[in-house]
């Protein structure tokens, strides 16, 4: 019998990150665990994982398919074979990659960049093959549905210990033949999966392993159904793993993390309330301690029952081995929703973001721009008949072309009629203006105000940066407003701009909108095809007009209507008025309703509950493309 | 003729940040941060022009080197048993345009093939001409999403496989990516960034007379090329012998356990993102030691590349003051 050299040692290239290994090990014991999903931010290994894993499918020829970002539809689900078209004479299909990937395994690199299409058409069919991808949450989450259908998701840690610091530095300062070093720990690696492969199928379980799955699940709010049956899959692969012939709540323990990690409500990310979500943090910590007894009380059962007949100084080097690991992996769990929120402030609010963000490029996918440099630009998405831009797909006329070139007669070149010709659809990414315009009246100073408002706005910015949205910025105080910051999408410039706002005078807040209005006209004729958000931060008291001797409401009301009436703005107000006061005068919250905007008080937008103010105006300009 | 690359006056955090590259093109490429007109896509050529020319598989499109790796081409000829015949070819420097398409940076059907033959073939795109070349960007922080998401694939695997348009192919690309930026224009993703080894701000010379001597090396070459050439020759064989000789030197480097020491000490200290800035900060040491022909790294190499190497992986919100990270590296620097 071989003996296991603990999956910790697989992949030697990359040190440490077990559980991204194990998960790895465990889809190739058995493809229905669903596949593997690794996480992590840059310069942790994921790519290098991959490649590890590529090496090994090459080294022991499993059949793997590799989808490159490039992928166009033609090649994922198949299309016309040009050439034997143009032979026989009539349509020839080809295969696509998906339907190469049958019982295959999938590698797609930053799966996270794909267009939702293009995703949509991947997890489709993903119950025929295995998909192991890669993802930088920094760049985007893809949809909680895609998620729910990879089997593990694993999120690669920094190295702590500084052994293990030491030893990758080592290893990585010189260039290394990734191909061709450690072939041994693979061929070792491989003959112990293929075992465990064939005795997978033995395994046995007892009726309450399903009850305890389940509950396992409900407890950590992952409500799929996918959970369990992928739960169930990889603890038995993991119990084979271990050359057990039964599933014990500890195997599924140990691989629960792996499996619920990214199916767990509050990584899903609904709208959700901030009270409700602490909630469930609590809810979800008080589960891990749960298991994590068991755990701790179950292991002295373990190596009686172990039957190996590996040497016993093997079996507790084994045992000793699992204990840290264990630990770590259990440590990983609450760290990795940890590592969302306070690693950047708020890592869990770009998440959400980019995926509403996601849905409004779709909504407006296919949206054509007129300008010549346009032309060039943008994701080739399909062939189309007719299209204003004149933009000619050169493939699609000859594939359209090829079937009728023998009954046109064809000696050498191709006889292409006006009626093949086909044309590209294309499409890019529309990006947001975030139109800033900051009252810097004497009022805010009251209170230090403003330092609460620059802190809200800061905030804001901060989410703009995440999803590279231009900014621009409107200060008005005393007589007059001004464009102190044009549009831009250096969100560092804007956050200088905002450090030295000065503040102080009367409140022209009229000629602020006005500002504003300019802008977004001006801004508008360049770049037809933004969406713009006007941001308007005030307590509303408006007491300069701009003519002289009118009245700065009604100003200020005519140009709301204005705003309101330019489809493509939309606006949130952020009302900095103290609640408390006598004198509150709820001006602000009238204001929202000339600009038919979105009102928050600026209590309610202090850094936790900002996510939800973003998220809803994001929510807001989607249903607003919907109607339109 | 190409302005020669000794002959390039001050800028020497950018010349060297070249030169440690091309010693070990597993750094990973040279982001340079700056204003126009301070010479930075001159000297990328120049050091391309100066590099002794490399051997690549005659024929070949996609630069294969004989040893590996190589495209789908090459492969079936070694598998057929073909035999490879060696050419030698000068190093390139491929500029990758602001407004290229994707079918232009990843290669795509051969149109006019397949209207005049009805066959499929692949043309290569950017980064086929790119393998084991320098990919220039200029303005790289303009370029469009779509294409970052590109150049960050290839980047990653050093492989660009194509799947577009009915065709399928693959073949090596690795290159020295190097591109520039104005910061005030805009923001580089971080995932990207990260890709680029190191980093290094320059600053247009104000030093009268440094200007001075730039402008008579100018007028000189542009009026009298040849004697211009021929006047730096000299110069120009010296560094080349220089970083051949480093070449073959940096496999036989010695990294004491002090000198790992203080990697860590220094990346640990400053909360970097990955393992990235760690590795590329002991390779580039590496380099820089190689580059001085010596065969130990010093503490010397590392004060010199650090900057170079972490600068632009400082973990900061978006919003955060840089000076007071940089400071701080500074402050451990000194220590060190």
């Amino acid at each position: 019998m071989i003996s296991f050299p603990e999956f910790k040692e697989a992949f030697p290239e990359l040190i440490g990150n077990y559980p991204a290994k194990l998960a790895l090990i465990l889809n190739l014991i058995d493809p229905n665990c669903g596949g593997v999903l690794l996480a992590g931010k840059r310069g942790l290994g994921k790519s290098l994982l991959l490649k590890l894993l590529k090496k090994y499918l090459n080294l022991f020829k499993i059949p793997y398919v590799e989808i490159p970002l490039n992928v166009t539809e033609e090649n994922l689900v198949g299309g016309i074979d040009v050439e034997k078209t143009l032979e026989i004479g009539y349509r020839v299909y080809q295969k696509g990659l998906l339907d190469k990937a049958k019982n295959a395994y999938v590698l797609i690199e930053e799966i996270n960049l794909f267009p939702a299409e293009y995703l949509s058409l991947i997890f489709q069919r993903s119950y025929n093959y295995t998909i192991i991808a890669t993802l930088n949450p920094e760049e985007g989450f893809i949809s909680s549905h895609f998620l729910d259908k990879i089997g593990m998701c694993v999120f690669l840690e920094k190295l702590e210990d500084k052994k293990a610091y030491f030893e990758l530095l080592r290893f990585w300062e010189k260039e290394k033949d990734l191909e061709n070093s450690y072939l041994e720990s693979y061929s070792n690696l491989y003959k112990y999966i293929e075992i465990i492969k064939s005795w997978r199928t033995n395994v046995k379980y007892e009726d309450f392993i399903w009850d305890y799955i389940v509950e396992i699940c409900l407890k950590n709010r992952a409500f799929t159904h996918r959970a369990e049956i992928f739960l169930f899959f990889a603890s038995r692969a993991y119990a084979a793993l271990k050359g057990d012939s039964i599933i014990k709540p500890d195997y599924v323990n140990f691989v629960a993390p792996l499996v619920l990690l990214h199916r767990m409500k509050n990584v899903e990310e609904k709208l959700q309330p901030q009270q409700e979500k602490k909630e469930n943090q609590e809810q979800f910590q008080k589960n891990q301690e749960e298991p994590q007894n068991q755990s701790q009380n179950k292991p002295e059962k373990l190596p009686q029952k172990e039957q190996e007949k590996s040497s016993s100084q093997n079996e507790e080097n084994k045992e000793e081995n699992e204990e840290p690991d264990m630990d770590s992996l259990e440590i990983f769990l609450p760290s990795a929703p940890k590592e969302e929120i306070f690693d950047l402030g708020d890592v869990f609010k770009p998440k959400r973001l980019l995926l509403k963000k996601d849905r409004i490029i779709r909504s407006i996918s296919g949206r054509r721009t007129k300008s010549k440099t346009h032309l060039k630009g943008g994701r080739f998405v399909r062939s189309v008949i007719f299209s204003k831009d004149k933009d000619i797909d050169l493939f699609g006329t000859i594939k359209t072309a090829s079937p009728f070139q023998k009954l046109r007669g064809r000696k050498d070149k191709l006889i292409i009629y006006k009626e093949d010709i086909r044309y590209k659809e294309k499409e890019r990414k529309i990006s947001h203006l975030v139109v800033f315009v900051v009252d810097g009246s004497g009022s805010m100073a009251a209170q230090r105000r403003m330092i609460a408002t620059k802190g809200a706005i800061l905030s804001l910015l901060m989410d703009c940066y995440q999803k590279r949205d231009k900014v621009a910025m409107i200060l008005f105080r005393k007589f007059n407003a001004d464009v102190v910051l044009p549009p831009t999408s250096s969100v560092e410039l804007a956050y200088k701009k905002l450090k030295d706002l000065p503040t102080g005078g009367n409140t022209p807040l009229s000629a602020g909108l006005f500002e504003a209005y300019k802008l977004i006209k001006k801004y508008h004729l360049k770049s037809p095809e933004d969406r713009i958000l006007l941001m308007l931060v005030t307590d509303g008291k408006a007491n300069i007009p701009i003519k002289i001797a009118s009245d700065p409401l009604e100003e200020t009301e005519n140009i709301c209507y204005e705003l309101k009436n330019l489809s493509y703005v939309d606006a949130v107000v952020v009302d900095t008025e103290i609640k408390k006061d006598f004198l509150k005068m709820d001006l602000a919250k009238e204001i929202a309703e000339w600009l038919g905007a979105l009102y928050f008080a600026l209590e309610e937008i202090k850094s936790e509950s900002l996510l939800n103010i973003v998220n809803l105006s994001k929510n807001f300009l989607y249903r607003n493309e919907a109607k339109s | 003729m190409i302005f020669p690359f000794t002959a390039i006056v001050n800028q020497e955090d950018m010349k060297l940040g070249l030169i440690l590259n091309v010693i070990d093109p597993s750094i990973g490429g040279l982001l340079i941060m700056g204003e126009k007109g301070t010479a930075k896509s001159t000297a990328v050529r120049a050091l391309a022009d100066l590099l002794p020319e490399i051997e690549v598989i005659k024929g070949c499109k996609f630069n294969c080197a004989p040893e590996g790796p190589y495209c789908i081409e090459c492969l079936e000829k070694i598998k057929n048993g073909e035999s490879i015949e060696i050419e030698k070819k000068k190093m390139e420097v491929v500029e990758l345009p602001l407004g290229v398409t994707e079918d232009r940076v990843v290669g795509t059907l051969d149109i006019e093939y397949a209207i005049t033959k009805g066959k499929r073939h692949f043309e290569p795109g950017l980064l086929a001409k790119a393998n084991r070349n320098f990919l220039y960007i200029d303005e790289v922080n303009l370029l469009e999403d779509h294409i970052v998401d590109l150049l960050l694939d290839s980047a990653a695997m050093g492989i660009n496989r194509v799947e577009r348009e009915g065709i399928s192919f693959f073949h090596p690309a690795r290159f020295i990516l190097v591109g520039t930026m104005n910061p005030e224009e805009g923001e580089l993703r971080p995932q990207f960034l990260d890709r680029f080894g190191l980093c290094v701000e320059i600053k247009a010379i104000t030093d009268k007379n440094l200007r001075k001597e730039i402008l008579k090396r100018k007028i000189e070459f542009d009026t009298n090329p040849e004697k211009f050439m021929q006047k730096w020759e000299p110069e120009q064989k010296k560094l080349v012998k220089r970083i051949l000789e480093a070449k073959k030197l940096i496999s036989e480097i010695e990294v004491s356990e002090e000198i790992y020491e203080k990697v860590v000490e220094l990346t640990s200290e400053l909360s970097l993102d990955g393992h990235r800035g760690d590795i590329v900060l002991l390779k580039s040491a590496k380099a820089h030691a190689a580059f001085n022909l010596r065969k130990k790294v010093e503490k010397e190499d590392i004060k010199r590349v650090a900057y170079f190497a972490l600068k632009h992986r400082l973990k900061r919100l978006p919003f955060e003051e840089p000076e007071s990270e940089v400071k701080r590296l500074y402050d451990i620097l000194s220590r060190i």
